[in-house]
């Protein structure tokens, strides 16, 4: 009895031809002593033959023109998925994002080029900061409608605030 | 199959006659719905045609078709609303007599329900045994797993299958 559980699990294998030789006199030697055992041995055989009462019906009869309806649609919107170049493979897809990628690429370059050609060594799209500190406020601004203002006033106040401390001031 | 890879549909068509019988068996079997297996026996196939053109014939045909379906299955049982004996499809069945066959007889309509109690994969690894006929290896490679793992799976199944169709009087 305590041997059923371990014995219980080699049945399937067992009616399928799988255990070996050693196992089999085993389970043999078992089976010819435990009814219970046997009796679901027989079970287990039995199932095989119960499942085949099940039948399928055959198939739809319009089933193999429905696939290759569908077949015949799928080619036709499909784009050519695959080239072949120089012997080698290259997916469709792939193919197209290679070729995306470079032309990407070559734009970047020319158009770095001619950014390069346009501003030259030296030159910058941008001033420097440092000149437009330099910048006198007045022309910048065109503030010289203070000019008349007497010293200290207001206006010499603004025109001191927006220029940059230089050594020795103004 | 390598000349439906180049787009020969002619070949497809050869291959889906050919094939057609024993894919509709398995699909029916496990899902135990015609709709159904049809629906997974024509994505079985567009999807074999989608694979053509990279297809090595390193291994059996039927191997390889064979795991198609079987994952196809799987996934649409994993997807699916509980099944009932009584299902009455909204749609008009093309085939009307297929259930009427299916529902006939007691031990028929047993064991459907027997194998529809059972998880996904010790049925697909019972419908594969039973119904397709294949080995240990050739289960294993359309379930892609090992003989070892299909013996388990069998073991489990027949042994629920033993205890549910008993207590139904089945067996």
């Amino acid at each position: 009895m305590r041997w059923c559980f371990r014995y219980r699990k080699s049945l399937s294998a067992y009616l399928d031809g799988r255990l070996s030789a050693r196992r089999c006199v085993g389970l043999e030697r078992h089976l010819a002593a435990c009814e219970a055992c046997r009796k679901a041995l027989d079970d287990l055989r039995a199932v095989g033959p119960a499942l085949t009462a099940w039948q399928a019906p055959p198939p739809p009869p319009y089933m193999v023109t429905r696939i290759l309806a569908r077949a015949r649609n799928r080619q036709r919107e499909e784009v050519p998925r695959r080239t072949w170049r120089r012997g080698v493979f290259v997916p469709g897809l792939i193919r197209r994002v290679f070729a995306g990628a470079t032309a990407a690429l070559l734009i970047g370059v020319a158009a770095g080029w001619l950014v390069g050609r346009h501003w030259g060594p030296g030159e910058t799209a941008i001033p420097e900061v440092s000149q437009t500190l330099e910048a006198d406020p007045v022309e910048v601004y065109s503030l010289d409608y203070l000019g008349d203002a007497p010293g200290g006033s207001l206006a010499d106040c603004y025109l001191t605030l927006l220029s940059e401390p230089r050594a020795g001031g103004d | 199959m390598l000349d439906a890879g180049r787009g020969d549909l002619s070949a497809f068509e050869e291959i889906v006659r050919r094939h057609q019988g024993w894919a509709w068996n398995a699909a029916y079997h496990f899902l135990g719905h015609a709709g159904e297996a049809e629906d997974v026996v024509q994505d079985a196939f567009l999807r074999l045609l989608d694979a053509a053109e990279r297809y090595r014939p390193t291994a059996s045909f039927k191997t390889y078709f064979n795991r198609i379906v079987t994952r196809l299955c799987v996934d649409r049982k994993r997807k699916r609303q509980p099944l009932y004996v009584e299902d009455i499809p909204d749609t008009a069945d093309p085939a009307p007599l297929a259930d009427e066959v299916m529902a006939k007889g007691e031990i028929a309509a047993a064991v459907k329900a027997a194998l529809d109690a059972l998880p996904a994969k010790q049925r697909m690894a019972v419908v594969l045994r039973y119904y397709q006929g294949l080995d240990y290896e050739e289960i294993a490679a359309a379930m892609e797993t090992t003989p070892k793992a299909v013996e388990r799976l069998l073991a489990r199944g027949r042994e629920g299958l033993r205890a549910i169709l008993g207590a139904n009087e089945i067996l």
